[in-house]
């Protein structure tokens, strides 16, 4: 059984139904039938699409940019970190947990991330990419690191141990007889 | 765990130095219980019973209740041994006595006797008081010879007379118109002068002599009768007789009376009806003998038959009061009529103070209970033996949880499973007969937010909900034990009487089981009683105890878990109480001779090891203190700003020991390790003027210890020094780190950073406060010779405080302030407000339930008992708590979640189905 004529029409939309619509309906005014169907511009010249190797560079070139998109924020979120003190206050807890959600969030959105740029020939390309990506994401997340750092909560400090510490055992009793 | 301990160490940093009681917790959580001392001597009227006690209490008792009207505490001005406290007039009383610092300089003051007001006081050179004599104006006889006449107005003086060299003064006797001296010679026996009342001079040269052969008399006792005054004296050698005579009596006569039996101790008076002499014979029985003079003339009148029981005159009438009676008694010629008598319950202890009004007799007995009785019966009962207290602690009453008991809960383990079964339902089916009164004290707790509106019942021996209540039990130098409840304003809980069978109570210690005491006497007895209930379970004697030897204390000790409970005597010998004994060597220390002696105990022998000699033997050791067993240790360190460590020396065997130079009134300080023998730490105090009567008073807490003396230079005023022991000054060293402690090995000295601190007034003693858990800051507490006790926060004797510049921001977030000389000038400090809690000698603490809180208790004369929060109530909501709010907000909010629910999902759907935009 043969497609009906008006659910091709309506499905497909390729050049060849196109060509064979034009024969059922008159174009509509002002339509350039020649532009659409011949890719040439007004002036002649044929209008190529990019080459593979072309839309390769383009994608890595893309890819880049993301990859290196979180260094801009990384000097904005340090001098932010630094102004807002070691004070334990609700913006800077906020802040502080931003700088460490976002990037986590974002390294394990790496692969959606990149997945438009990628191709088996760009693949190398597009990896190298990522781990600058995953590099910058993780210096972010060395920001974190230094605002606890600065807000104590980090146990660098002896004292920070001092509760794992115990009282050292005395070997002789000892008894004073008021 | 951590984030616990940051809020708490937050909780603790933020705490205010500001601790105030609240107005409403003043007179609940707090009581005071006053007390006068033992008796010495009393004036009973109708309308007051005065009273001088041995500790130097003049006080007014009321003669219906018996509480205290007024008292004044002497202790700086009046020795109760030879004071006289007689009657000035109709309102006013007199108590002559010698002053304690000085016995040749005498005090004598009248006091009004509904008031207490002074009147008017003296001070007399001349030695201590002999006699005294009211006719108008006071006649007062000093040991030096002096007769004095003061003023009845002013106490300022008359005329003074002094008797001829050789003489020595027995009593006065004074009328209006003359004053009889009596005295005593070697050469010329005992006789009297007469000297003119207005002149102060000699009426006649001539001693008259009474009686030659009383030349050696010691005593000669004067008695003031309803009829006329007497004097009486015993002769050795002549078999006992009594000899009195009358000086009433212009003859003078010496009558002679020969008692029916043989006697301990007589007394006599004179009576409108006659002398009445009552004695106590050697075998503890008492009788009266009744006499009529006429000329020279003695006649037996009448005598009544000897009974069990303690014979007194008061105010011309005879009274007999025995264990079940009390009488008075009329004496005629057919014996003695009993005019009434009364059956009363006394204290079935002997009588050893009894002194009678007309109506009235006030009835001291050995076990330091004073009855007021009178012919219908026993009017009130006074406690005095716990204004002498021995020793105290606190005893931890039962959990109301408790009532499942171990045999309980075996059964349940052990039981076939339906048996078990049967008896837990029917466990539960009787603790429900319990939950109406839950329900009702549950919503009356809520309502009111006060855990203390379910009273406890006073006979319980459960504690409260935050172990606020406890018995604190008393042992009393009247050889009894008083447990007290500190949930009822100290109320008794139980008492005993003569626990160790007439020995004298040495110490008391909690057994190795929390509800037993040990209670051990001077001579070997030892008491294992009941601490919940007073019942003595056993009572035995040491065994081996040696021959004249002494027990001086009882140490408690745990080594290894096992509780060692050991009597040490004067002889060197260390007794084990609870049948153990340590299997290996435990070292012991003991102040002994102005020395720290160390001993070894090993092998059930106690071997003298090392001995620690002051410098000069100038010096005298005035106090020494070690750390408190149980006191805990949360952290080893100190944390400082920069959040670097600075390790706590946390040496158990500290012992600081203070001493005093007498010759240059300096003060010094020693910590030595009571294991070795080594010093660690000296201070001296040479540049100043101590106090060296009142000594130094010294606290070892954790890893620091605080001492306070009184200095008149530099500045006036009690010095509190503080010392901080570190094992290091370098931050984060730690050497005692791993490895054991041993006081033997060459363990570096503790670093020690001190501070010194003024104290505006006299502390008689200090006491550190020991929370459960050791979390809580430390409070140090201070009894004042003001009759009140401070606290001072451990925080702000802190060696590390900032001199003369503001902390920087680290020293902020250690906790820091600027130092300031004077600490303590804040009457917030104060935790006794109102109470005048008069002669505390000792103040000992223990935890409750509740890490926040520390119940104090300080005794001496007076007792006081508080709670104190050091951190302030951190684990405790406040009653101010709205909870009505907390939870109408919580309705409110589920109403609403109630409501908005179904709209929010409602908006979400037709959200999904585009029906709405």
């Amino acid at each position: 059984m043969a497609t009906p004529h008006w659910l091709t029409s309506y499905t497909e939309l390729s050049s060849t139904v196109v060509k064979k619509s034009t024969a059922l309906y008159p174009d509509p005014p002002s339509f350039n039938k020649e532009i659409i169907l011949n890719t040439k511009t007004k002036h002649g010249k044929e209008i190529l699409g990019p080459t593979p190797e072309e839309r390769d560079t383009l994608k890595v070139k893309k890819a880049w940019e993301i990859a290196l998109s979180p260094s801009k924020s990384l000097p904005m979120n340090a001098i932010m970190s630094y102004f807002s003190g070691s004070s334990l206050q609700i913006f800077s807890l906020t802040m502080t947990f931003m700088l460490f959600s976002n990037p986590a969030k974002a390294i394990a959105n790496v692969g959606p991330t990149f997945v438009r740029y990628e191709s088996e020939s760009t693949f190398s390309r597009i990896l190298q990419a990522k781990l600058v990506f995953i590099a910058l994401q993780l210096a972010t997340i060395a920001v974190g690191v230094w605002k606890m750092g600065s807000m104590g909560v980090l146990p660098t400090k002896r004292s920070d141990w001092l509760a794992w510490e115990n009282e050292t055992p005395v070997l002789e009793k000892g008894v004073f007889v008021p | 765990m951590n984030v616990r301990a940051l809020s708490l160490f937050l909780i603790l940093v933020t705490a205010s130095f500001v601790r105030a009681l609240f107005a409403d917790e003043a007179f609940v959580v707090d009581w005071h219980i006053r007390s006068i001392g033992s008796i010495y001597s009393a004036l009973v009227s109708p309308d007051s019973v005065a009273v001088f006690s041995e500790s130097s209490v003049l006080a007014s008792l009321d003669p219906i209740n018996g509480t205290i009207r007024w008292r004044h505490w002497l202790d700086e001005s009046a020795v109760p041994q030879h004071s006289h406290l007689i009657r000035l007039d109709s309102s006013a009383i007199l108590l002559i006595a010698a002053t304690p610092a000085d016995a040749s300089i005498t005090h004598i003051a009248a006091w009004i006797e509904d008031s207490g007001y002074l009147v008017w006081e003296a001070y007399l050179s001349g030695g201590a008081p002999v006699g005294v004599s009211v006719a108008g104006d006071v006649y007062v006889l000093l040991s030096g010879g002096m007769v004095q006449r003061l003023s009845r107005r002013t106490g300022s003086e008359v005329w003074e007379y002094s008797l001829p060299e050789g003489h020595y003064p027995v009593d006065i006797v004074a009328s209006k118109q003359s004053v009889s001296v009596i005295t005593r010679k070697q050469d010329k026996g005992l006789g009297y002068f007469i000297v003119g009342a207005e002149s102060g001079e000699l009426a006649s040269d001539n001693l008259v002599v009474i009686d030659k052969n009383a030349a050696a008399v010691p005593s000669v006792a004067k008695t003031e009768g309803h009829g006329s005054d007497i004097i009486s004296w015993t002769v050795p050698g002549e078999g006992g007789s009594i000899k009195f005579a009358n000086l009433s009596d212009t003859a003078m006569s010496v009558y002679t009376i020969d008692p029916k039996a043989p006697y301990a101790s007589f007394s006599l008076t004179s009576t409108s009806t006659g002398i009445v002499a009552t004695l106590a014979g050697l075998d503890g029985r008492s009788w009266a003998e009744l006499y009529s003079t006429s000329g020279s003339k003695l006649r037996l009148v009448g005598v009544t038959s000897p009974t069990e029981s303690t014979i007194a005159v008061g105010a011309g009438k005879l009274f007999e009061i025995s264990k079940g009676s009390i009488s008075r008694l009329a004496l005629g010629s057919d014996g003695a009529n009993v005019e009434s008598r009364t059956e009363v319950g006394l204290p079935s202890s002997p009588i050893e103070f009894l002194t009678c009004s007309s109506s009235a007799c006030l009835v001291g007995f050995k076990n330091g209970e004073y009855v007021l009785a009178n012919i219908t019966g026993v009017t009130w009962t006074r406690d005095e033996s716990i204004a002498d207290v021995v020793s105290a602690l606190f005893v931890e009453l039962e959990e109301e949880g408790e009532s499942l008991s171990l045999g309980e809960v075996l059964f349940e383990e052990n039981a076939a499973p339906l048996q078990a079964y049967i008896h837990r339902v029917k466990r539960h089916w009787n603790a429900l007969a319990g939950l109406p009164q839950y329900v009702v004290g549950f919503f009356q707790r809520f309502m009111s937010g006060d855990y203390d509106a379910v009273p406890v019942d006073p006979n319980s021996t459960v504690t409260d909900t935050f172990g606020f209540r406890k018995f604190i039990v008393l042992a009393t130098t009247k050889g009894g034990l008083r447990a007290l409840d500190t949930a009822h304003s100290g109320a008794f809980a139980w008492k005993v009487d003569d626990v160790l069978e007439s020995d004298v109570v040495v110490g008391i210690v909690h057994g190795d089981a929390k509800d037993k005491l040990y209670v051990v006497g001077k001579f070997g007895t030892v008491a294992y009683i009941n601490a919940l209930t007073g019942k003595i379970v056993t009572i035995s004697k040491i065994a081996d105890f040696g021959l004249g030897d002494k027990v001086e204390s009882v140490v408690t000790f745990v080594d290894d878990g096992v509780q060692y409970i050991s009597a040490w005597t004067a002889h060197g010998q260390l007794h084990f109480l609870n049948g153990s004994s340590p299997s290996k060597s435990v070292y012991f220390s003991k102040v002994i001779d102005n020395a720290v002696v160390g001993y070894i105990y090993k092998e059930d022998r106690v071997i003298p090891t090392w001995r620690f000699t002051l410098p000069t033997s100038s010096y005298k050791i005035t106090s020494f203190a070690s750390r408190d067993p149980d006191d805990k240790t949360v952290s080893v360190g100190r944390v400082l700003g920069d959040r670097s460590v600075l390790y706590k020396y946390l040496n158990p065997h500290i012992l600081a020991v203070a001493a005093v130079h007498e010759d240059t009134k300096s003060a010094a300080v020693f910590l030595i390790d009571d294991v070795s023998g080594r010093l660690l730490y000296s201070s001296f105090h040479d540049d100043e003027v101590v106090d060296t009567a009142a000594g130094v008073k010294l606290v070892v807490g954790e890893h620091w210890v605080v001492y306070s003396y009184w200095s008149e230079l530099a500045t006036r005023g009690e010095k509190l020094v503080v010392l901080d022991l570190y094992e290091s000054d370098v931050r984060n060293e730690r050497w005692s780190n791993a490895q054991n402690f041993s006081s033997f090995t060459e363990t570096p000295l503790p670093f020690v950073q001190d501070q010194a601190y003024l104290f505006p007034e006299h502390i008689t003693s200090l006491a550190v406060s020991r929370s459960r858990f050791g979390i809580t800051n430390r409070d140090i507490i201070a009894t004042l010779d003001n009759a009140q006790i401070a606290v001072i926060p451990k925080r702000l004797l802190d060696a590390r405080r900032p001199i003369n510049r503001d902390p920087t921001n680290e020293e902020k977030e250690e906790g820091l302030v600027k130092y300031d000389a004077l600490v303590g000038d804040d009457k917030r400090f104060i935790i006794s407000h109102v109470f005048n809690v008069v002669g505390t000698k000792k103040t000992i603490c223990n935890p409750a339930y509740l890490e926040s809180t520390v119940l104090v208790f300080a005794y001496g004369l007076d007792l006081f008992f508080t709670r104190i929060t050091p951190s302030q109530p951190f684990d405790l909501l406040s009653k101010s708590f709205n909870k009505g709010q907390l939870l109408l907000t919580i309705f409110a909010l589920m109403v609403g979640v109630r409501f908005t629910g179904p709209m929010v999902r409602r908006k979400q759907l037709n959200i999904r189905w585009g029906t709405q935009n």
